[in-house]
C-alpha cells in the first residue's frame, strides 16, 4: 500500500500497514516524535513515541514541553478514529482537553493509547493517555471531539481527488 | 522541575517572536514543513497550534512578572475554529486570573484576520 493508493471514503484492508505509514518516519512532524505503531484495531490504537530534542524546555535539562504530548494525542486520535470507522473520511479536530499530569523528558519512551468511545451523527468522541513505558506513570490524559466528513481531502489523498 | 518560561528552546522550533503592540503583545509563529499535520492540505497540525497557544500564554505570564518565577501548565482546553495554513500565525493572550499559585489565561490565534480565529484556548498554569 502506498500513500497514493487511498481515496476519500475508501476502506482499508491492511490497517496495520496504514497505521505504520500514518505515524511513520516520512511524516515531517511525526518523525520528530519517533512514533512507532504497536497496535491498531477498531477498538483503539497504541503507539510508542519518544520526544525529540527540539521540544526541550531548556538547553540544560531533559524536560520537554508538555505540548508535545498534545501533538502525539491529537495525532493518534485521528488514527484511532480512522480505524474505528474503518474508512478514510476527512476528519477535523473540533476541541481537545488535555490534563498534563507529569513532566515528560526528551528521550523517555512513551506509551500512547487512543480510542473512540462514541459517535453521534458526524461527531466522534475520543479519549487517550500517554504513560511512561517503564514506570507506567501517567503523563497526560486527553479527550477530544472530532468532525467526520469535513470538506477537503483526507490524510492520504490521490492527486485530483 | 518548572522552568522560567521566558527562555525556552521550543521558541526556535516554532520560529516564535513577539511584538509590543499599542494595545497588546502579539506573538508570531512562522510555520514550515515540520509543523504540518495533514500533508494533503498542508495545514498546521492541531497539536502545534495548541503548543503555540500554550507558549503565548506562558510568555504573556512571564512578561507580567517582575521577579524570577517558573510555571507548569496544568491543563489546556483548545477549540479549533479554522484550518491553519502554512503561513504566519499570530497570537495574543489575556490573563483572566493571576492568583498566588495559579493563573488562567485565554489565548487566541489567527492568520490573515484577527477577527477570524484559527483557534482559541484556555490554559491553567501553576506558578512557583
Amino acid at each position: 500500500m502506498s500513500k497514493q493508493d487511498l481515496a476519500q471514503g475508501e476502506s482499508i484492508a491492511d490497517w496495520e500497514t496504514f497505521g505504520r505509514l500514518f505515524v511513520g518516519s516520512s511524516h515531517p512532524l511525526f518523525s520528530q516524535l519517533n512514533m512507532n505503531l504497536i497496535h491498531i484495531s477498531k477498538t483503539g490504537v497504541v503507539v510508542h513515541a519518544t520526544i525529540g530534542e527540539s521540544f526541550k524546555v531548556s538547553p540544560e535539562g531533559p524536560e520537554a514541553n508538555v505540548g508535545a504530548l498534545t501533538i502525539i494525542l491529537d495525532s493518534i486520535f485521528g488514527l484511532a478514529l480512522f480505524a474505528h470507522i474503518q474508512e478514510m473520511n476527512p476528519i477535523a479536530t473540533i476541541n481537545l482537553k488535555t490534563e498534563y499530569v507529569g513532566s515528560p523528558s526528551v528521550g523517555l519512551e512513551l506509551k500512547c493509547n487512543a480510542s473512540c468511545f462514541a459517535i453521534e451523527g458526524k461527531i466522534a468522541r475520543m479519549r487517550g493517555e500517554v504513560c511512561d513505558v517503564k514506570s507506567g506513570e501517567v503523563l497526560a490524559t486527553s479527550t477530544g471531539a472530532f468532525m467526520i466528513g469535513t470538506a477537503g481531502p483526507s490524510f492520504f489523498s490521490r492527486k485530483g481527488t | 522541575m518548572p522552568q522560567n518560561p521566558a527562555h525556552n528552546p521550543i521558541d526556535n522550533w516554532l520560529s516564535l517572536t513577539s511584538n509590543e503592540g499599542t494595545t497588546r503583545r502579539v506573538y508570531e509563529m512562522t510555520p514550515d514543513d515540520k509543523h504540518i499535520g495533514n500533508p494533503a492540505i498542508r495545514a498546521i497540525h492541531g497539536g502545534v497550534v495548541t503548543l503555540f497557544l500554550e507558549r503565548v500564554a506562558e510568555l504573556e505570564i512571564s512578561k507580567e512578572e517582575s521577579a524570577p518565577f517558573s510555571c507548569v501548565i496544568v491543563n489546556t482546553n483548545v477549540d479549533f475554529l479554522r484550518s491553519a495554513k502554512l503561513k504566519p500565525m499570530f497570537g495574543a493572550a489575556v490573563i483572566v486570573r493571576r492568583g498566588r499559585r495559579l493563573a488562567v489565561v485565554n489565548a487566541k490565534a489567527w492568520q490573515d484576520d484577527p477577527e477570524r480565529l484559527v483557534g482559541q484556548a484556555t490554559i491553567s498554569l501553576k506558578i512557583d
